[in-house]
């Protein structure tokens, strides 16, 4: 450690990690002097419109950035234009058809290279123009990050990183990186949504009958039913059309997340297929034999996902919760103070 | 390096403490500067010391040398007033007797020596001698023998022997 380092350790420095999602921005205060943490805070704002910060996450940005003189913003980057490859060559970059002059690049342990495009980087350098942005970081360094952290699994794996917004995959062998890409979890939609639309608004009745028994409704209303077996059955008011109405939309937006997950589990499974097809057929990569999975949670996976790859593939899955969060301020902290 | 972007600069002193900073140096810099100066001084003081000790040691070393030759000197100067003294004295005493001597009477030739004074000369008759001159010269002298040859003129050739009292004692010492 040299000097300079030396003095920052006894000056506090403030790390916050970003994750922008569709609807929300969550954010994680890390406040570190003397290698201890003296202060955390985590919070989370919903976004009114997407890419973009409201006024209250910028006010919350410049008074955190007031108190501290030394504050380092974190941003995760969960755009889609990004990727990762093996080797840190530049002619790589034409093997896997990706524009050298219009994407930032970072060789990780001289082994594979992440890259992103200057105008995914822009874009969120330009969105958080009033409180400058220190660090944008991938979601595949998160995710090797992750893997480094592990104990390293000798075979072949598959490791996903789910943020909710980007869905992160890596194959490595050992200590080496084979395979990676992402897949946005927001882009596409699935011809079934668009289906169950059409009927829902046919015929909304039925439909929402059926919703209201998978999201647990009835339960709602079942005990409704106990308070009026104990109440005189005269003194209770029958809910107004108002109330049916409140309650119809929030079965239907219940309903509407319910397919949304669902969607998604699909989306997520025809992903991993089409990977790991692309993984075994491309002569770009080398050849080995996936055998496990692990699966980096931040936002969580659905058991079918799960289910698929343990019943279907017959590989051998480990799921385990992780804080992209502290990563990102752990991997700030590193750059700034070690 | 894990990020797309490099962090901003953001340095480990403000604008506020770079300028107390620099201030501080300045004045640190003018306090050494002093520091120098008052160490040459002070190291040019003792060499000074050191050599104007040496000079105080010369100097008590020529006192010392100049004491004696005072003393030496001191000495001559008073062996020089006693030659002084004795010549004056002597000079006196001839005048005296220059003074004493009688018209009648030629001296030929005196021997004074530092005790005794021989006269030698010539006189008409014994009694002129014994009248004008032999009584100064027994009241100076405690013992004065004169001895007369005739000479063919009639005048008479004198030898007068005088010697001090003094002299005499040291003599019979």
């Amino acid at each position: 450690m040299n000097l300079s380092k030396k003095i920052k350790s006894f000056i506090p420095h403030q790390f916050i990690a970003v994750i922008l999602s569709k609807d929300d921005c969550h954010i994680k205060i890390d406040v570190v002097k003397r290698d201890k943490i003296i202060k955390e805070d985590e919070t989370t704002f919903i976004l009114e419109k997407e890419d973009s910060l409201t006024s209250d996450v910028q006010e919350y940005f410049s008074n955190a950035v007031k108190k501290y003189k030394h504050t380092y913003i974190s941003v995760f980057l969960n755009s889609l234009g990004q990727g990762a490859f093996s080797g840190c060559e530049n002619e790589r970059f034409s093997t896997f058809n990706v524009d050298i002059n219009n994407v930032k690049k970072l060789c990780i342990d001289g082994d594979w290279t992440v890259y992103a495009s200057n105008i995914d980087v822009n874009w969120i350098k330009k969105l958080f123009h009033k409180s400058a942005v220190d660090f944008i970081y991938s979601p595949f360094v998160i995710l090797y990050r992750f893997i480094e952290e592990e104990r390293k699994k000798k075979e072949t794996t598959l490791y996903i990183l789910n943020e909710g917004k980007i869905l992160t995959v890596i194959i490595m062998k050992e200590n080496r990186f084979l395979y990676g890409s992402s897949l946005s979890l927001e882009l596409e939609k699935d011809p079934l949504i668009d289906e169950i639309d059409s009927i829902d608004s046919e015929s909304s009745d039925s439909i929402m009958l059926d919703d209201l028994e998978a999201d647990g409704m009835f339960d709602d209303i079942e005990k409704l039913d106990e308070i009026s077996d104990f109440e005189d059955i005269d003194n209770t008011t029958m809910p107004d059309k108002a109330d049916i109405d409140a309650m119809m939309k929030e079965g239907e937006l219940n309903s509407e997340k319910f397919l949304d997950i669902n969607n998604q589990s699909k989306q997520i499974i025809n992903y991993l297929k089409s990977s790991l097809k692309e993984f075994y057929e491309s002569s770009l990569y080398e050849s080995s034999f996936v055998q496990s999975v692990e699966i980096f949670e931040y936002a969580s996976i659905n058991y079918e996902v799960v289910d698929y790859l343990e019943k279907e593939l017959l590989l051998d899955v480990e799921v385990k919760k992780v804080d992209i969060l502290k990563m990102i301020n752990e991997l700030s902290k590193e750059e700034i103070l070690h | 390096m894990y990020s797309f972007i490099k962090p901003y600069e953001k340095p480990l002193i403000g604008y506020v403490f770079r300028i107390w900073f620099f201030f501080t140096i300045i004045t640190l810099i003018i306090l050494l500067g002093f520091d120098m100066i008052l160490g040459y001084k002070i190291n040019s003081f003792e060499k000074s010391i050191i050599s104007n000790n040496k000079k105080q040691t010369q100097f008590l070393v020529d006192i010392e040398t100049f004491k004696k030759k005072i003393k030496l000197l001191n000495k001559e100067k008073s062996f020089a007033k006693n030659v002084e003294t004795s010549n004056k004295l002597l000079e006196e005493s001839l005048k005296n007797f220059f003074e004493l001597i009688p018209e009648q009477i030629t001296l030929n030739k005196i021997i004074i020596d530092k005790n005794s004074l021989t006269i030698f000369g010539i006189t008409p008759s014994k009694d002129i001698y014994n009248l004008l001159l032999a009584p100064p010269l027994k009241s100076i002298f405690s013992k004065s023998v004169v001895d007369f040859y005739l000479q063919d003129n009639g005048w008479y050739r004198f030898v007068s022997k005088n010697e001090s009292k003094i002299v005499k004692k040291e003599d019979n010492n």
